[in-house]
């Protein structure tokens, strides 16, 4: 990493930073576990810091530098992969560009009248319909102090999730996805963070040498390609209706995204999408022409469940993917109305 | 057969290989090469069975020499400058990603064949036939097990269809999870990386 501060700087920064610790630290004591999960929602994203987090899922580690900033309004991001071939990715607003280990840089802009365009952070209103707040404290993350808000699942149709935040910052240092059985099926946690007093542009200039980021925009990239891209490539030939279709049972907390939208999304989108504030999961309603089996699959903290229906002499295929518990998708599957 | 080539083997029998990977893959060029891949993928296969306790006695089918055969310095399978119309980025995000969240730290899904302990190849004595382990979604860590059958090559496509499908929707998913949660201190790291996947450490052995 080439994080440069001035010594003179340093000692501002230090000082700053000292004040900023007590500040917060005065602030702090009367926050409920809600409170502090608000706050990260608000702050964080114009927190300035930088750092290296490790993703661990399904046997899996990942390293990732990073430094974020807000400049504008807008968020800045630089994300280096630490291991293997050295993928960057920097983020300015609504720019997106992608550098591949061969400097070949792709650059994404991310339009926003997709159907995310309007998507709010999840309310804790939301939340509090699936999870219980709990907060624990004081912790330490990174040699940070920490907060660590708990939301316990109501029932047995989710999994538990724990969030560390920073005091400082309310940035989140470690979060982890827990089955009810008490497994971690995914965690994410900085090993080191340190915030950043003095912006500077070069923090998210391209640590591979030699590329230029381009200011031209390249393709468009829009909700409808990409669902279409990924699942065009796998369907047969033939272009099928879809299928309109309901689900006849969602878990308490949940609730379809892009709702927004859902007076053009038509009932017969082959992809919906429901989340509960903090989970996702997607069910896909397709025509099956082949492979017709049932099953679950889990891939890391991600389950797949695949149920067959028939339906006016038609086999159709329902798929659900999520972070969400075996039974849970299976019940989603099954609850699958064609009509 | 080229590295990339065995890593993409490795990465479609544990159901982590993407289709753009796979049509790689499967467009064989000649007849030797799609029976060096055949035999490296009946070889993988053996291997984690053995490895599972799962394979009581099977050919003493020595493909070494298949595969050495096979490895051929060939070129190496695309990455060239020209991007063609049906490329994608390595992180394609929807509309209001959330880039924290998108971390497109290219993750695979689950892991490549690098279980520890992978057994060196051995000469083993017994029938000549391979076992045939039919295809399901199973609970385990890649979303499919795929039937290794090379004969039956309409089996083997229908296969590779679910299985690209499977990932599709991995994929598919992950990317919306990143953008959906809107916790911009919180990426999920569940982006299959399709062009830039992690090497598999093939083992010395292997490639003899």
């Amino acid at each position: 990493m080439n994080f440069s501060i001035p010594s003179v700087g340093r000692l501002v920064v230090g000082f700053v930073l000292g004040l900023s610790v007590v500040g917060t630290a005065m602030a702090n004591q009367s926050l409920t576990a809600e409170g502090w999960y608000e706050r990260m929602l608000q702050e964080a994203p114009k927190a300035q810091y930088q750092g290296i987090f490790t993703h661990q899922s399904g046997g899996q580690s990942q390293s990732v530098e990073i430094v974020h900033g807000m400049k504008e309004g807008l968020v800045w991001e630089r994300l280096l992969h630490l291991d293997g071939p050295a993928r960057e990715v920097i983020r300015k607003g609504e720019q997106l560009y992608c550098i591949h280990p061969d400097a070949r840089v792709e650059q994404i802009a991310q339009p926003t009248n997709g159907p995310f365009a309007a998507e709010s952070m999840a309310s804790t209103q939301q939340l509090q319909q699936g999870y219980e707040f709990l907060l624990h404290g004081p912790k330490r993350i990174a040699g940070r102090p920490a907060v660590l808000v708990q939301l316990k699942p109501k029932d047995e149709l989710r999994h538990h999730y724990l969030v560390w935040l920073d005091q400082q910052t309310s940035v989140a240092l470690k979060s982890e996805l827990v089955n009810q059985r008490g497994q971690v099926l995914e965690r994410y946690q900085f090993n080191y963070f340190a915030p950043y007093e003095q912006w500077n542009d070069n923090l998210f200039s391209p640590r591979r040498q030699g590329v230029e980021l381009e200011t031209t925009p390249a393709q468009d990239v829009d909700a409808d390609a990409t669902v279409a891209d990924a699942q065009g490539a796998v369907e047969s030939l033939q272009a099928a209706p879809v299928q309109n279709w309901k689900l006849n049972w969602l878990p308490v907390g949940f609730m379809q995204k892009d709702s927004a939208q859902a007076a053009q999304a038509n009932a017969h989108d082959a992809r919906r999408m429901f989340s509960d504030g903090i989970v996702m999961f997607s069910v896909y309603v397709e025509p099956a022409h082949e492979d017709k089996q049932d099953g679950v699959a889990q891939v890391g903290a991600t389950v797949l469940a695949v149920q067959h229906k028939q339906w006016q002499g038609l086999e159709h295929r329902i798929t659900v993917v999520g972070e969400i518990p075996e039974q849970t998708a299976k019940r989603i599957a099954q609850s699958v109305e064609l009509m | 057969m080229s590295q990339k080539q065995n890593e993409s083997l490795s990465a479609l029998m544990d159901g982590e290989l993407d289709e753009m990977s796979l049509h790689r893959l499967l467009k064989g060029d000649d007849a030797a090469e799609q029976a060096a891949m055949r035999a490296t993928w009946s070889r993988y296969h053996l291997a984690r069975d053995t490895m599972k306790g799962d394979v009581d006695q099977f050919a003493g089918v020595d493909i070494s020499a298949a595969v050495s055969a096979a490895l051929v310095d060939d070129a190496p399978l695309s990455q060239s400058s020209v991007v063609s119309a049906t490329r994608k980025p390595w992180w394609k995000p929807v509309a209001g990603l959330s880039v924290a969240a998108s971390v497109a730290f290219a993750v695979v899904i689950g892991a490549h064949f690098t279980q520890d302990g992978l057994q060196p190849e051995q000469q083993l004595a017994g029938k000549t036939e391979i076992k045939i382990v039919t295809p399901e979604i199973t609970k385990q860590k890649g979303p499919t097990m795929l039937a290794e059958n090379p004969v039956n090559g309409a089996q083997q496509q229908e296969l590779q269809q679910a299985q690209q499908r499977l990932n599709s929707y991995l994929k598919q998913h992950a990317q919306d999870s990143a953008i959906g949660q809107g916790r911009t201190a919180m990426p999920f790291a569940r982006v299959v990386n399709f062009e830039t996947q992690e090497p598999v450490q093939v083992p010395a052995t292997i490639n003899k």
